[in-house]
């Protein structure tokens, strides 16, 4: 049964994105090698920028202002990753437990979260929330 | 307002809908039916049944694909009429009125003229990157859209491929892809102004992704699966089951009203009774989770609207400070391509709404409401009316009709509701926008779903 699922899967991200997709971008392109024309010249092909002169390239090292973001949303992103088993499986554990076990699925949940909003409260103290530092 | 253009807008609105109807229904039905039909008939007293079978087969199994390609450039046409039209509404003036019957074909003429233009790739950019960008931008909005096929058609026999146990996350999972092909095309495009753009959209997906999906986990754990087609069946039956109103909290309401509205408040009692079986504390709980679910609501479509970069967080593309963002240096098919993804990927977040909180394709009226009506009689007139597209044909399946019909509603209600927010909020700050992101959305999103999981304790009982 499982097996099948995964096949299922499988079959549907492979056909489902490989081909059509790019199926259609390709059909688009030949339309347009067909009914577009093609003179580059090298004014044509300065890039556009604001419409002024560009002053220098712009493929160059730069600096990410978001990097603690990024590294609290990797975080946050795995946490979720946690959530989803026991968002999907806490009504079971009364059936498993017995009726008196009502409190523990939202007990383990409560926990993981005051650890998480913790962790969030201590970046905004430090100042990791901060766009201009 | 002016009744005249409203009157052209909803006109406009229907014979588009009209086009987007008639052909992905025709396809499917084409290929889905009437070919493995044919070929059923000619495997009867054949050599080569096998091989005809399994042309059938394939056929069935591509129906699906052929349903989202024919749909999805019709549909961004649609959109983007539709969005300036509205847009020009609102601000009092006229929209494109010319091309066509009174505006018809305005974006087909686009799109025309977008294939006859040179298509440019900039000095000193990086070629590979800058021809990947569109294609991976767009890809995702394809098979990011298939598990929603099942929900919308209402798991129709065709489209229970495409049905996966885990819907959600796999939605969840395309989603947060074209962000990468936002960054490709702002670092490979040579141009300043570009790669603050696409630098600017991954700090806004990084930011608005926490609470787009606290919000939709939520509602998974009140639904109990990452399965849309089941999410939205648990909604059918009227507005009151859908899970913005609490997520199946305001069932019991649901099931006693009919008893109060004939007098009978001994069996009005009984019923809410057994639906609420701690009294005060189950009436409180489901008030409270009301109130989260309208919160997370909101929080879905304020975030939603970050993640697909719509007015008023378009900071990417910005096009009164960065030009254009991301795609200035775009020119032809590749920034058509951009273009449709873009307004596909509003339809896709309108109708993850529509499965998770509107009820997917059920119908709004309450079942009590609906038992009063002669529905046998109608359904059999308009099987009387219909029987050949209906029986002989097999065209029209009523069932999967209405359910498309109300998602369709639903999911452009939305869409609706995005232009209306395009044309009344300005712009956010790019600091202004880090901040609403990570100091309001994600704490609420977080003390919503604490608040929701123990709600639910007191509700949950009645499950039973």
């Amino acid at each position: 049964m499982y097996e099948l699922q995964l096949s299922q899967i499988f079959i549907f991200v492979l056909v489902g994105f490989a081909l059509p997709a790019l199926g259609m971008i390709l059909l688009a392109w030949v339309l347009q090698l067909v009914l577009g024309y093609h003179t580059p010249n090298p004014i044509k092909n300065q890039p556009y920028e604001c419409g002024m002169k560009p002053i220098q390239e712009a493929i160059l090292q730069f600096d990410i202002r978001y990097y603690l973001y990024a590294l609290l949303f990797i975080l946050f992103d795995i946490e979720i990753i946690f959530i989803i088993p026991w968002a999907l499986s806490t009504d079971r554990l009364p059936a498993i437990l017995g009726k008196g076990a009502w409190w523990l699925g939202p007990a383990e949940i409560g926990v993981f979260m005051f650890i998480l909003v913790f962790g969030l409260a201590y970046a905004w103290k430090k100042g990791a929330l901060e766009w201009d530092p | 307002m002016n009744s005249e253009e409203i009157f052209k807008l909803t006109r406009l609105t229907g014979v588009w809908l009209c086009l987007i109807f008639f052909p992905v229904w025709g396809a499917c039905w084409a290929v889905g039916v009437l070919i493995p039909n044919i070929l059923t008939e000619l495997a009867k007293d054949s050599s080569s049944q096998n091989i005809l079978m399994f042309v059938s087969d394939l056929c069935k199994a591509l129906t699906p694909i052929l349903s989202v390609l024919v749909f999805i450039p019709i549909n961004a046409m649609f959109m983007v009429l539709f969005e300036r039209r509205a847009l020009a509404l609102f601000t009092v003036r006229m929209g494109p009125n010319r091309t066509g019957f009174d505006g018809l074909a305005q974006t087909a003429a686009d799109a025309v003229k977008l294939l006859f233009k040179e298509d440019i790739t900039p000095t000193g950019a990086d070629a590979v990157l800058f021809t990947l960008a569109p294609i991976i931008f767009f890809a995702p909005s394809i098979f990011g859209a298939l598990p929603l096929l099942a929900a919308i058609t209402g798991n129709h026999e065709l489209f229970q491929i495409v049905n996966v146990p885990t819907g959600v996350f796999y939605i969840l999972a395309a989603a947060s892809l074209p962000v990468v092909a936002l960054v490709m095309a702002g670092w490979s495009s040579n141009n300043k102004y570009s790669l603050v753009g696409g630098l600017r959209a991954a700090a806004q997906a990084v930011s608005y992704e926490i609470p787009l999906v606290l919000a939709l986990i939520t509602m998974c754990l009140m639904a109990g699966t990452l399965d849309v087609v089941k999410i939205a069946e648990q909604q059918a039956g009227g507005i009151l089951n859908w899970n913005i109103l609490g997520g199946g909290a305001l069932v019991g309401l649901d099931k006693a009203l009919p008893a109060l509205l004939s007098g009978n408040t001994v069996e009005w009692s009984a019923t809410l009774a057994k639906y609420y079986p701690h009294g005060f504390i189950s009436a409180l709980a489901s008030v409270v989770l009301v109130i989260c679910t309208v919160i997370l609501c909101g929080l879905y479509l304020t975030s939603a609207c970050a993640e697909i970069n719509r007015i008023p967080f378009d900071l990417p593309e910005a096009e009164s400070e960065l030009v254009s963002g991301y795609n200035t240096e775009y020119s032809g098919i590749k920034f058509a391509i951009f273009f449709l993804a873009e307004f596909t990927n509003l339809f896709i977040v309108s109708s993850i709404a529509t499965v998770m909180f509107f009820g997917g394709g059920s119908n709004p009226v309450p079942q009590w409401i609906l038992a009063m009506l002669p529905m046998e009689q109608i359904s059999a007139m308009m099987n009387a009316l219909l029987d050949i597209p209906i029986n002989k044909l097999q065209f029209l399946d009523p069932k999967t009709f209405w359910n498309a019909f109300w998602v369709i509603v639903k999911v452009y209600s939305i869409v609706f509701f995005a232009v209306l927010v395009r044309g009344t909020l300005p712009r956010f700050r790019i600091d202004q926008l880090m901040d609403f992101g990570w100091k309001r959305l994600v704490p609420l999103a977080l003390v919503t779903f604490l608040v929701v999981v123990f709600a639910r304790v007191a509700v949950v009982c009645h499950a039973g």
